[in-house]
């Protein structure tokens, strides 16, 4: 055993003797370099898209961020997308079997409306990857093997240590792209601490480490060390503010101009989303005026908050509440019924994205679902209401109203059942107008044209030949 | 890498022997799988319209697109072929001077069957044969890749060292002799009391597991909400530790090693707890021993708090009175004692230890803060420069 240590420790003084040398021998770089070749992941936690298509890939173990333009167009936004067993796929193209790969993270690039995914791979050797699936629902490896990318370093090595460095243990937690910088969450093993750093992008040297502190109701007391589990950015009262939600399980909010101009910072508590839960992944999407965001949770179901909501609650403070055991407190969310979710995110302007394991069959799938808008609710509702009353007009100018800031797949269902009133009071001239509408906006299944009963007076119509050409 | 070769079984590939002119063989080799005898550049077949072709630059051309190879030629995990899952293994092909190869993107894996089919049909189809085939027309080979044989890995070293601990300790290192898979951890480790009883959520649970970048040592932490006074958690279940009481933490030889491998044994690590540490580190409270000028003797700094090994070295160094850094070696003994042995021996005069006031010990208390602070009580200090003590190496007697 002896011999076996002085063999290590000999081993570490002259690996970090050559790493010391090397990192003299190498001037600074000031500004960001391309790289070309391979990127050689040790570990792949979290990845992240920026609005413009820059896939951002943390590696913990390697001590490192990646950047890389994925910017792609595509023929049209995709409507929905179903992968059933994604695992099981993705085990398959990675070639192993679903108990050796595990799904780490999820992003959806805003450029292509592709998912991709990061994965471990576990097997003859462990290695991380990426699969990545196309709007048909078809799964290909991304290949790291040849890109031009920008990489930052983690690390935060003492600037002269002579002797032997043990390389720290951390984790990443979450990443996010907030005007033209990178912000990464994270936790370090060795001095326990939860940080939030910065990076400018292209990457600089510059970064900024800063120290958040909140109050944490489940343990009534104010506290650095909670890791944050996932992030986003989202407004209050007209501020643009980071929500973190932490693990076990407080909700906090910071400033984002507060969080770009200190060291260390406190943060308000707006909930405690319950203990022995952890907020798993975050996304927001915009109603109107209004600002919604959604949590998934690794033990409650998924949560929708509103800005409106989040204007007006103030923070949780110490002696405010005693909170019972798993409880929540703070701010008014809705409980919207969907568990298993995993992984989350933003797919486009009507739906998100999970991975989700159903509780039935145990089975894990990537689906689509449409997002919850109040606005689109009451428009709908109330369309329904005076088209049924026979308001047709009035039905219209509500679609009229909602249509510029609504989502095209409930305008053009609007569209659709108006012409359907409007064929179920043969005025054909009318129903051929809006059902060209509908079909602009991509609302287009033969099956629901050629069996819907209210639409039979068209069929004779030569016009309907020419619709039915536009069908899918 | 040896291949073996499982079966392999033809279905009604008779386009292809009627005139026993073409019929391809498959075979692994090295971890890339092969069809060959499909032709070629000198091969002769009144089959297929195939033909492989030297370019100018050494390579193999032939009509058929790499892409196209996916369609005729793909390898499938066990698990992929008996779901049917159609989802082929990622990979490259490439032309052979006989056939064509398949490289998987990711090695294949060890203790795992494969599947590799070949479609006449699609080949035919592809070389502009018009010819019409059976149904079965696939061909089917199977092979496996053994494990493996690998010196399985045992953990070295449990950190801290000492069998007295206290109550409120917040940080163990388990490290391996070689890597570990990510995924299991706490599966493996449990905390154990004289009784023999589990104590339940001991540990902090984080699902990506802090290991080191060579998964050789796995940080162990436990639950800061335990372990802080007051905080619920602390006040429902009290702190996992009690002090005055024995405990084993138990790592169970079944926690895998990167090869898929189990643990050479099981390990036991035995500790009493004392009461709990929760004053800061002070210089009060270290004692430092000068070497003798002209040896390579250690200088020794001895703490009154058991350390956290990783800090310790990491945040402890030697320097000259002009701040020149002093190479050397240095070691944590029953986590309270550093040595610092110089590369080259001592000239007499004033040395500096400098510590980083980060450095903890292993209830997660540094120079500034105990971790046990309340921030609204006690405003949490950051300060970054380093605690430094002065030591005096004497000349050597002559």
């Amino acid at each position: 055993m002896k011999s076996i240590i002085a063999k290590l420790k000999l081993w570490l003084v002259v690996a970090v003797v050559a790493t010391l040398q090397n990192a003299h021998a190498k001037p600074v770089e000031p500004s960001p370099v391309m790289l070309k070749g391979e990127i050689q992941l040790k570990s792949l936690t979290s990845i992240a898209f920026s609005k413009e298509g820059v896939l951002f890939l943390a590696d913990p173990l390697g001590m490192k961020i990646y950047a890389l333009d994925e910017k792609r167009t595509t023929a049209g936004p995709v409507e929905q997308l179903e992968v059933t067993n994604i695992d099981e796929k993705i085990a398959a193209l990675l070639g192993v079997s679903t108990k050796d790969i595990k799904i780490e993270d999820m992003a959806v690039n805003p450029t292509s409306h592709d998912v991709y995914l990061a994965v471990t791979r576990r097997g003859a050797s462990l290695q991380p990857a990426i699969a990545r699936v196309d709007s048909k629902g078809n799964i290909s490896a991304f290949n790291l093997n040849n890109v031009s990318y920008y990489e930052t370093s983690l690390a935060d090595i003492p600037a002269k240590s002579p002797h032997q460095y043990f390389p720290l243990s951390s984790a990443i937690t979450d990443m996010a792209f907030i005007d033209g910088e990178l912000y990464v969450a994270g936790l370090s093993g060795d001095e326990f601490n939860s940080k939030l750093r910065r990076f400018q992008y292209p990457f600089t040297n510059k970064t900024q480490a800063i120290q958040l502190e909140i109050f944490h109701p489940s343990h009534d007391r104010f506290e650095t060390n909670a890791p944050i589990e996932t992030f986003l950015p989202f407004p209050v009262n007209g501020k643009m503010h980071i929500l973190a939600g932490y693990g076990c399980a407080p909700l906090a909010k910071f400033q984002l101009s507060d969080v770009q101009s200190k060291d260390q910072l406190r943060g308000v508590t707006v909930a405690e989303l319950g203990g022995g839960n952890r907020p798993l992944d975050m996304i927001s999407f915009k109603d109107g005026n209004v600002d919604y965001m959604l949590i998934a949770n690794s033990d409650r179901t998924l949560m929708q908050i509103s800005s409106e909501d989040l204007d007006k609650q103030t923070g949780v403070v110490k002696g405010d509440t005693r909170v019972p055991p798993y409880a929540s407190v703070g701010v008014k969310y809705l409980s919207i019924a969907e568990v298993g979710i995993l992984q989350l995110d933003d797919f486009n302007d009507q739906s998100y994205l999970v991975v989700q394991r159903n509780v039935d069959d145990g089975t894990l799938n990537l689906r689509s679902k449409g997002k919850l808008k109040p606005s689109t609710f009451r428009v709908r509702g109330l369309v329904e209401e005076l088209r049924l009353a026979g308001k047709l007009k009035q039905a219209e100018d509500e679609i009229v109203k909602y249509e510029p800031t609504g989502d095209r797949r409930s305008t053009s269902v609007m569209w659709y059942n108006l012409a359907c009133s409007y064929a179920l009071g043969n005025d054909t001239n009318n129903a051929f107008k809006y059902l060209d509408k509908a079909l602009v906006l991509g609302y287009n299944e033969r099956g629901q044209y050629e069996n819907d009963p209210d639409l039979v007076s068209l069929k004779g119509d030569k016009r309907w030949k020419e619709l039915s050409t536009r069908l899918k | 890498m040896k291949y073996s070769v499982i079966a392999m079984v033809m279905l009604a590939c008779s386009v292809f022997d009627a005139e026993g002119q073409l019929s391809p063989r498959m075979n692994v080799v090295d971890g890339v799988v092969y069809v060959i005898g499909l032709g070629g550049s000198t091969g002769t077949n009144n089959v297929s319209n195939f033909s492989l072709r030297p370019g100018v630059d050494g390579s193999v051309k032939s009509d058929i697109s790499s892409e196209k190879w996916e369609d005729i030629f793909s390898v499938y995990t066990e698990e992929a072929y008996v779901r049917n899952l159609n989802q082929p293994v990622a990979g490259t092909y490439a032309l052979t001077s006989d056939g064509v190869s398949f490289t998987p993107l990711y090695s294949f894996s060890d203790a795992t069957n494969y599947h590799v089919i070949f479609s006449s049909s699609g080949f035919l189809r592809n070389t502009g044969d018009s010819r019409v085939l059976p149904p079965a027309d696939r061909m089917h080979f199977e092979f496996h890749v053994p494990r493996k044989n690998v010196s399985r890995t045992f953990v070295e070293f449990v950190y801290p060292e000492s069998d007295v601990l206290p109550e409120n300790m917040l940080r163990m290192y388990i490290c391996f002799s070689g890597p570990m898979m990510p995924g299991e951890v706490y599966k493996h480790i449990r905390l154990v009391n004289s009784r023999g009883e589990q104590i339940e959520k001991t540990f902090l649970i984080i699902d990506q597991e802090l290991w080191d970048s060579s998964r050789k040592r796995f940080t162990l932490l436990f639950d800061p909400g335990r372990i802080k006074r007051g905080l619920k958690a602390n006040l429902e279940m009290g702190s996992p530790l009690r002090e005055g009481e024995q405990y084993s933490l138990m790592i169970d030889s079944s926690w895998t090693d990167v090869n898929g491998n189990h643990l050479q044994r099981n390990v036991v690590k035995q500790f009493r707890v004392a009461e709990s540490e929760r004053s800061r580190l002070s210089v009060d409270n270290i004692k430092l021993f000068a070497p003798a000028a002209d040896t390579r003797g250690p200088l020794v700094i001895r703490f009154d708090q058991v350390l956290d090994q990783m800090l310790a070295l990491k945040y402890l160094t030697v320097s000259d009175v002009l701040g020149n850094a002093i190479n050397g070696e240095l070691t944590l003994e029953r986590d309270k004692i550093l040595k610092f042995t110089p590369y080259l021996p001592w000239e007499s005069g004033k040395y500096f230890v400098r510590v980083d006031p980060l450095l903890e010990d292993v209830a997660g208390n540094n120079f500034n803060n105990s971790f046990d602070i309340d921030l609204e009580q006690t405003n949490r200090l950051n300060r970054r420069e380093a605690v430094l003590l002065e030591v005096f190496v004497e000349p050597a007697a002559r």
